[in-house]
């Protein structure tokens, strides 16, 4: 599967307030680049530019030299608040993407049984999403944008409003998750840990106008657990990067 | 996935334990029906006692009576020469739902469509808004005449009185829920393959859906009460029309029957129409 996402010079403004001062960004299939940057820099603004949610003021989105304009099934969005429908159940929230690309009704149900068990919600199919915990809506959420087997999967601070170590289950549970899909990742966090975490890549925002201001490989491999937050390197770098970000 | 699937056991634990409260429940509607009883006590003592002139305030027993007549009864007593009495409720009764009816669903298609496209498009809101807001401040009596001059005596005015009625509920209930959909439910059905044609009623509807029901059901309950003034719109069959056609001849006890008709066929509708939608409004209850 393919699937490289590349931002070029993208420049975003509401009236006078410029919130990108041209963000270059490529994200590439398989890799979750982590977006880190200071609170109110513009990272959910490039991610909703990503996502086609807003357009660019000037500056290009291409999937695989393709150029986007709006929002598709191509690029699943999942914010911090979640988009599950709250009149909907949990199998009609996960099948709402297949059922809007109307793929037959076996396939649909497939689709929502496989991700019922990635997410271990196999008992909560005919929930509503406010009976679910926080963090059952979240992975659902994720469920819900990965039903489309999107390319290129764009996380706003997924876990920002969950407890730490709600979060942290979230974290192994979303790398186990990734671990057999060539999906594109971008997430945009606050969180240095998260982004360490995570990423395989770790792309450093500035503060707004935000550009890009450091863009590093992530040296913890795939497959790494919370097993990794005690390793001395990732203090390290933990500490390393948090000095940049203040410094951003 | 351990931790996940004890924290899900912890959720299905707090889900359970809905039996008491519906128990406490049946209680509480026994309760509902404490006042009516007195009520009726204080009828019947006030009846008996001659307190209040049986002209004004008829028995209990005599309003019965003629309830009975109304719906079993022979075709005897004929009111004002035209609108039959006895053993006409059914008759009466079908009129009233139908006209009801058929007004309420003419609105209701009409309140959806409209209020969708004021909620869903700025420009029909800044066309028709001010409009709308302008009839709806005009009184049900005064469109009244026009419905006698536009569709003369009869049936024709009595559905256009109901229907004006039953409109501005919907209208306004479907308007307003639709415009404060959060953009986040709207972006996410878009980024999922929804095509825009096909938001409203994906999104927008759905969303709206437990105030649309509330809309739904004060209509309804307009509708019922526009029946009457329909009614006085010199239709021989109908409840409203043997209502006035008592008061005229001056037969309280059967003006009191027509009362009790309305009160019980409007608590049984609204009853059926609550519990016919509570599927669609379950996921908005606290």
């Amino acid at each position: 599967m393919t699937g490289t996402l590349v931002a070029r010079g993208l420049k975003k403004s509401f009236d006078d307030l410029e919130v990108l001062a041209g963000v270059d960004l490529q994200a590439r299939s398989g890799q979750v680049t982590a977006v880190l940057g200071p609170s109110g820099c513009g990272k959910s603004t490039l991610l909703r530019v990503l996502a086609g949610f807003e357009a660019a003021t000037t500056g290009e989105v291409l999937l695989d030299g393709v150029r986007l304009t709006g929002p598709s099934p191509d690029r699943g969005m999942v914010a911090q608040a979640g988009g599950l429908f709250p009149w909907l159940t949990l199998r009609d929230n996960l099948a709402f993407g297949p059922r809007a690309a109307r793929r037959p009704d076996h396939e649909v149900r497939a689709v929502v049984e496989e991700l019922l068990s990635a997410t271990g919600l196999d008992g909560f199919a005919g929930a509503l999403p406010k009976q679910l915990s926080g963090g059952m809506r979240q992975r659902a959420a994720i469920a819900q944008v990965l039903a489309n087997r999107p390319p290129v999967l764009l996380l706003d601070e997924p876990f920002g409003a969950l407890d730490a170590q709600t979060r942290l289950r979230m974290h192994e549970w979303l790398l186990a998750l990734l671990t057999d899909r060539a999906t594109t990742v971008v997430l945009v966090t606050h969180d240095v840990e998260e982004a360490l975490l995570l990423g395989d890549r770790l792309c450093l925002l500035s503060n707004r106008p935000a550009r890009v201001v450091d863009d590093l490989p992530v040296p913890f491999g795939r497959g790494r657990g919370r097993a990794v937050l005690a390793e001395p390197e990732f203090v390290a770098m933990k500490a390393a990067v948090l000095e940049r970000v203040l410094a951003a | 996935m351990s931790a996940a699937l004890l924290e899900d056991a912890l959720v299905t634990g707090a889900a359970q334990g809905s039996a008491p409260r519906r128990r406490r429940g049946g209680a509480r509607r026994l309760l509902g029906l404490l006042v009516p009883a007195l009520l009726l006590g204080a009828w019947y003592v006030v009846s008996s006692q001659e307190i209040v002139s049986t002209r004004l305030i008829p028995a209990p027993g005599t309003v019965t009576n003629a309830l009975v007549a109304f719906f079993t009864g022979d075709r005897t007593d004929t009111l004002a020469g035209v609108v039959p009495f006895t053993g006409a409720g059914v008759e009466h009764l079908t009129a009233s739902l139908a006209r009801c009816g058929i007004s309420w669903l003419l609105a209701v298609a009409v309140g959806v469509t409209v209020g969708l496209a004021l909620g869903l498009s700025r420009v029909v809101r800044e066309l028709l808004e001010p409009l709308l807001n302008a009839l709806r401040a005009v009184p049900l009596f005064a469109w009244l005449p026009l419905a006698l001059v536009w569709f003369g005596l009869g049936e024709g005015a009595a559905r256009a009185i109901i229907f004006v009625g039953a409109l501005w509920p919907v209208l306004v209930a479907v308007a307003d829920a639709s415009a404060r959909v959060p953009r986040g439910h709207v972006e996410t059905a878009r980024m999922l393959g929804t095509p825009r044609r096909w938001l409203w009623r994906r999104v927008y509807l759905p969303a709206a859906l437990p105030e649309v029901v509330t809309g739904l059901r004060l209509s309804l309950t307009l509708a019922w009460t526009c029946v009457i003034v329909g009614e006085l719109s010199g239709t021989d069959r109908g409840v409203g029309a043997m209502m006035s056609a008592a008061r005229e001849t001056g037969r309280t006890e059967q003006v009191v029957v027509g009362i009790v008709v309305f009160a019980v066929v409007g608590l049984l509708a609204d009853t059926l129409l609550r519990r016919s939608t509570a599927r669609w409004v379950r996921w908005a209850r606290a």
